[in-house]
């Protein structure tokens, strides 16, 4: 499976690129239960007149991912008899890849983006732009997506990406151990700390909760939920070592210090291990959960409840969305044939039986009322975060802030420093040889 | 063979004789038709070489005196620009702050990181694979079990053992198991100043059984009448070695020594799957770095300067190594 393959090193980034993968493949799938049943998609499809050959790429964990996707396109070029699709996904290394490939022109016609390097793709011209097609087509509407999604792949009042799907962050937990425990869902920081206390108390677990010292998701939710921010609003300074930032960093450092928070590396490898085997009560996760216990521990999955983050002390509810593009070289040889598949592939039906799969939420708003979400109400509390997420991502220099940034974090969980030391650091380090250079 | 001084050689006077003899034109080869045979030998090579890891070189060195975006395959010339901006501040200012301190400048400090990986590494990857080398020739029963066994290492890719180490180094791994008891279980890949060590035992837990296999080699190529006559002088078994096996290993150990030196420089797959270079920097090897700067952050100049960079520094040891055994060579 997919998500235990990051189970011997760090979770942080590994499982969410994988996730996006899932995300990516299974979407697709999904795509197809949805639309070759029916004339759905159909309607809603722009001619495409002259043949073309297609290209597309994109990352798939598995085989079972990458046949899905094969699946959805094989329903595309039968209705569309004239184009043939030929998807080659990559399995490691795809963001070096996909440069490299973009560089040298020889990128295919359309394959994913991620959040955290869409900027650097869309500032720097190798991405072709997609709103006059969204214009042209009354398919689609910018109106149809969560505002944070479209927004996070707004570059300068253009589009070079339509989102695939998305995930929130949110906090999963052991129903029975909090039960045993005497304590409450935490829907506050303090309220956090009190239930991790009664955790620590009366059960035996390894730590009782699970944190990724690179990439401590609660520190992130933290600072947005505080009003802080990574960059400045015109992103031209790195604003991390404000005291919103140094506040929000504090917490989870306090709780390694006392023992109620521990590195998921050493708990299980990764949030999902560390649930399942019972070796921590709460992690903080995406979507990209849910099928994991589905799928591997169905009795664990009984157990596992998730919630919205809990708040920062004084702050206002926001947690971080990880998200993906389809989108489109810049020098694509027929870019109406290659919308028309994206277009396809995020449609209404595509998009919706695709989030029924579960690896992913749907971008579409109008979907929060599908009956998948009155079914699944944990998904529905990870779509109900949608309005209050901030989409992971730093601007166009988003993979070199984060390679500064991350080890200052580590410094300070790993207590090697303060968490304002740390901040200051990165601040300093981010401002003179990123932003300034 | 020269032909220019001194008497011509058999051959020649043969071939002028029966030349003369039967006053036929017998044209033997030119030096020049000699010379194009020997081109067209090289010629494959050449151009596979020329091709694929010349003309690359070169371009990489052009590239690193451009700032170069990868995604546009396109650059501005900036001169020394990216080195300028690589080496300064330099190592020496502020008390040595750059060795000390990650934050003020990463090039500095990841070499200091790879100089102590090099320094912790070579020497024990040397001696282990002379240790165990010198065991294995001699008649140990299953001496080829061992072998395969202290050879197996090397066959596995880097990052497979990279994560077998990951594995056995886990704060609940076997390793600590063992430590528990007298009180040594440590986290080591989680702490700053222990993740480094993690990356150095698995180098050499690799390189012993590469070297070995070298040094094998280089034992059995000693003639043995050379031992013979050593016992017959009286030698005892550390001055048949300090006489016989050393002085005679010395082609060997220079190329186990470069080769050693090398290794260490561009070490990168370990560091990169133990632990991703941290935990704070603690393991981001200059490579490493190179690989962060090209292909994650998308400037392939600083990348290129970085990697020439650091083809300097490898060639300055592998020169001054070839010089040293040069100045201690020995015509018997």
């Amino acid at each position: 499976m997919r998500e235990t393959a990051t189970g011997n090193g760090r979770e942080g980034e590994l499982t969410r690129r994988r996730f996006v993968g899932t995300l990516a493949a299974s979407g697709l799938t999904v795509g197809l239960a949805g639309c070759s049943g029916d004339d759905g998609t159909g309607e809603e499809g722009a001619d495409v007149d002259e043949s073309a050959d297609i290209t597309m790429t994109g990352w798939a964990a598995d085989d079972t991912e990458s046949a899905l996707l094969q699946e959805l396109i094989d329903s595309y070029e039968e209705e569309n008899e004239d184009v043939e699709v030929s998807y080659s996904p990559v399995q490691d290394e795809y963001e070096q890849r996909l440069r490299t490939q973009l560089g040298a022109g020889e990128a295919p016609d359309v394959f994913y983006v991620d959040s955290s390097y869409y900027h650097a793709f869309a500032s720097t011209d190798v991405l072709h732009e997609m709103d006059t097609f969204a214009e042209e087509d009354g398919g689609f509407e910018r109106e149809d997506f969560y505002d944070p999604l479209i927004e996070a792949f707004d570059y300068e009042g253009s589009l070079y990406g339509i989102p695939k799907g998305f995930t929130t962050l949110g906090m999963f937990y052991n129903e029975e151990h909090l039960e045993e425990a005497g304590a409450e869902v935490p829907e506050s920081w303090a309220g956090l700390r009190e239930t991790l206390e009664a955790i620590d108390e009366s059960l035996d677990v390894g730590v009782p909760m699970t944190i990724i010292p690179e990439e401590p998701r609660l520190f992130f939710t933290g600072l947005f939920q505080n009003g802080g921010q990574v960059l400045s609003d015109n992103g031209d300074e790195c604003v991390i070592a404000s005291e919103e930032g140094v506040e929000a960093l504090e917490f989870p450092v306090s709780l390694v210090e006392d023992g109620l928070a521990g590195y998921v590396a050493d708990h299980g490898g990764w949030h999902g291990d560390a649930l399942a085997e019972e070796i921590t009560s709460i992690g903080h996760m995406g979507a990209w959960g849910l099928p994991f216990f589905r799928d591997n521990q169905p009795e664990m999955d009984e157990v596992i409840g998730v919630a919205e983050m809990p708040v920062i002390d004084g702050g206002d509810p926001a947690t971080m969305a990880y998200t993906v593009t389809y989108s489109m070289a810049h020098d694509v040889e027929d870019p109406a044939v290659a919308w028309d598949l994206v277009r396809y592939l995020t449609s209404d039906e595509g998009m919706a039986a695709w989030a029924e799969q579960g690896l992913e939420l749907s971008a579409r708003e109008a979907h929060a009322d599908l009956e998948f979400y009155e079914e699944n109400p944990r998904y529905r509390t990870l779509l109900d975060q949608a309005d209050e997420s901030v989409v992971w991502g730093f601007g166009p220099d988003s993979e070199a802030i984060l390679n500064r940034v991350q080890p200052q974090l580590e410094r300070a969980i790993l207590g090697e420093a303060s968490p304002r030391e740390s901040l200051e650091s990165a601040q300093e380090q981010v401002n003179r040889e990123v932003l300034d250079g | 063979m020269s032909l220019q001084d001194g008497e011509p050689t058999g051959q020649e006077s043969l071939s002028v004789r029966v030349q003369e003899r039967l006053s036929l034109p017998i044209s033997l080869p030119t030096e020049d038709q000699n010379n194009l045979a020997g081109y067209l030998f090289v010629a494959p090579n050449l151009l596979v070489f020329s091709i694929f890891l010349l003309g690359p070189v070169l371009y990489a060195f052009y590239v690193s005196f451009n700032e170069w975006n990868i995604l546009l395959g396109e650059g501005t010339w900036i001169g020394l620009g990216n080195y300028v901006s690589i080496l300064q501040p330099w190592p020496w200012e502020n008390n040595w702050a750059a060795l000390r301190s990650p934050e003020v400048n990463l090039w500095w400090y990841a070499l200091r990181t790879t100089a102590i990986y090099a320094v912790g590494t070579v020497p024990l990857q040397i001696l282990g694979g002379l240790a165990v080398a010198l065991m294995l020739d001699k008649r140990v029963r299953a001496k080829k079990a061992y072998r395969a066994a202290y050879f197996m290492p090397v066959m596995l890719s880097g990052a497979a053992s990279a994560v077998i180490w990951r594995w056995l180094l886990a704060s609940d791994g076997i390793i600590n198991e063992f430590l528990a008891p007298i009180g040594l279980a440590h986290n080591w890949a989680s702490d700053p100043s222990t993740a480094l060590g993690g990356v150095m035992v698995m180098a050499i837990w690799g390189g012993i059984g590469f070297n070995m296999i070298l040094f094998l080699a280089g034992l059995q190529n000693i003639p043995n009448e050379l031992y013979e006559a050593a016992r017959i002088d009286g030698c005892n078994g550390w001055q048949r070695f300090r006489n016989v096996t050393y002085p005679n290993l010395e082609n060997t150990n220079f190329f186990v020594i470069v080769m050693a030196i090398i290794g260490a420089f561009q070490v990168f797959g370990i560091a990169l799957v133990f632990s991703e270079g941290g935990p704070y920097f603690s393991t981001t090897t200059t490579v490493l770095l190179i690989y962060q700067r090209a292909f994650q952050e998308g400037h392939m100049g600083e990348g290129a300067a970085m990697a020439f960079l650091l083809f300097l520094i490898i060639f300055a040891f592998s020169y001054w190594q070839y010089r040293y055994r040069k100045s201690e060579e020995v015509d018997y």
